[in-house]
């Protein structure tokens, strides 16, 4: 097992008012989350910045 | 504690101060706890986690205060896991091998102190087979996070320590000493963020997600040089060796986490959550947004900045601004109490017919001049 940092923005229209599922699915692409946090939101974009630490398996 | 009505179930508050994000009250050694203290004497259960209550030292024992590592907060707060009040735990240590033998000989006397003085129970202690690799890191929004090398080898310690019959782990992981010199000198004049937050909550938060059992980490670093000008929010910190007094101290009476039946009546679920004090700029977080699904009042600090600027507003998320944490504190006086913030202020509006734009809404924060 590894610890891995992780940040990735999502656009505000495709998480509606589903923000915990909708960064836990994208999430589970990166491996299993340990931490995260909506960390920034850009109005002008229309994005959230996640930040995260996942585990992931050894290769 | 308020004493309790026989008609009323009790008033359930959560306080939740992220931790590694330069929150200007409680991003420091333990400098919210005055908060949760303020909070505990009007709530009848208070919900929180170490980053709040943990005063590396010092610490203050409140029979209704709940000691909830972030990630089973998380759990908690999305409604996933119950919690469990006990009456004692029987804590394990682990510590990391990359520790030095005379600071690990000054927590294993920390350690003793707790049970020699505090009559606390813990297990032998596990030192891991490998050094944990602790790496700090800061993201571009200003948040610390961290990493750490062998999270296998801290699993295999608290795996000991659960076979041994601890009910609670504590880890002591080596952080390094050659952290940013800037911003370390910043956190012990209480500015900036603390480097170590967002490595500490990733070591908790593994051994909570594995074992489903309280844990908290306390950080082992040399002692800093004697600096007289250091902040008092940062001084808890500089009065000692250890970061290990508090840990135990809370661990010791930590709720246990459920998930499933058969319930006991004294488990505590989301749904009993009647408000959440939080710092209005960071309400991004995973308890955050699953409470701000429910019926809980989310009231909002403004004066309690942090380096991030996640407004409720802009996550569509419901929320009572208030502008300090006094404020607060009235706000949720008021909300047990049953009585509308409103109501306090200089005028009341007028009741209006429903859909009638005209007319000021009850949602108008109780600061502002109309309320």
């Amino acid at each position: 097992m590894k610890t891995e940092f992780i940040s990735f923005q999502l656009s505000l229209a495709e998480m509606g008012e589903h923000w915990q599922s909708t960064v836990e699915d994208r999430l589970s692409r990166y491996g299993e989350p340990l931490r995260w946090a909506i960390t920034h939101i850009n109005q002008a974009n229309q994005t959230a910045t996640v930040e995260a630490v996942v585990t992931q398996a050894d290769q | 504690m308020a004493e309790s009505a026989i008609n009323r179930r009790p008033y359930t508050a959560m306080v939740i101060v992220p931790t590694g994000i330069g929150a200007a009250i409680g991003g420091y050694a333990g400098d919210a706890l005055p908060l949760a203290r303020a909070i505990a004497s009007v709530a009848d259960v208070v919900i929180t986690h170490p980053n709040v209550m943990n005063g590396a030292q010092l610490y203050w024992p409140m029979p209704n205060a709940l000691y909830v590592e972030g990630y089973g907060l998380d759990q908690f707060a999305a409604g996933r896991w119950g919690l469990r009040p006990v009456h004692r735990n029987r804590v394990g240590i682990v510590l990391d091998q990359a520790i030095e033998e005379d600071l690990r000989w000054r927590h294993l006397q920390a350690a003793e102190a707790s049970r020699a003085t505090l009559g606390l129970d813990l297990t032998e202690y596990v030192i891991t087979d490998q050094p944990l690799g602790v790496e700090l890191r800061t993201a571009t929004s200003g948040a610390t996070w961290g990493t750490i090398q062998h999270p296998d080898s801290l699993l295999r310690a608290g795996e000991g320590l659960l076979k041994a019959g601890a009910d609670a782990i504590a880890v002591i992981a080596r952080f390094p000493d050659d952290t940013d010199a800037a911003a370390l000198q910043n956190y012990r004049q209480g500015q900036g963020v603390d480097p170590l937050a967002g490595a500490e909550a990733v070591i908790s938060h593994l051994v909570v997600r594995t074992f489903r059992v309280p844990c908290a980490h306390a950080p082992a670093l040399s002692p800093l040089p004697l600096d007289p000008t250091i902040s008092p929010k940062s001084a808890a910190e500089e009065i000692g060796y250890t970061f290990l007094p508090c840990v135990l101290a809370g661990l010791s009476q930590a709720p246990h986490f459920v998930t499933n039946a058969p319930a006991q009546a004294t488990d505590i679920w989301a749904d009993r959550v009647d408000v959440l004090v939080v710092p209005a700029s960071a309400c991004g977080g995973s308890a955050t947004l699953s409470l701000s699904q429910a019926h809980t009042l989310i009231i909002a600090v403004e004066h309690n900045t942090t380096a991030l600027n996640v407004l409720p507003e802009s996550l569509g998320i419901s929320a009572l601004r208030a502008t300090s944490n006094l404020e607060a504190l009235g706000i949720l006086a008021a909300h047990k109490a049953g009585i509308h913030p409103q109501s306090l202020g200089t005028t009341v509006p007028k009741l209006g017919e429903l859909g009638d734009k005209s007319m000021t809404t009850v949602s108008q924060r109780p600061g502002d001049p109309a309320g």
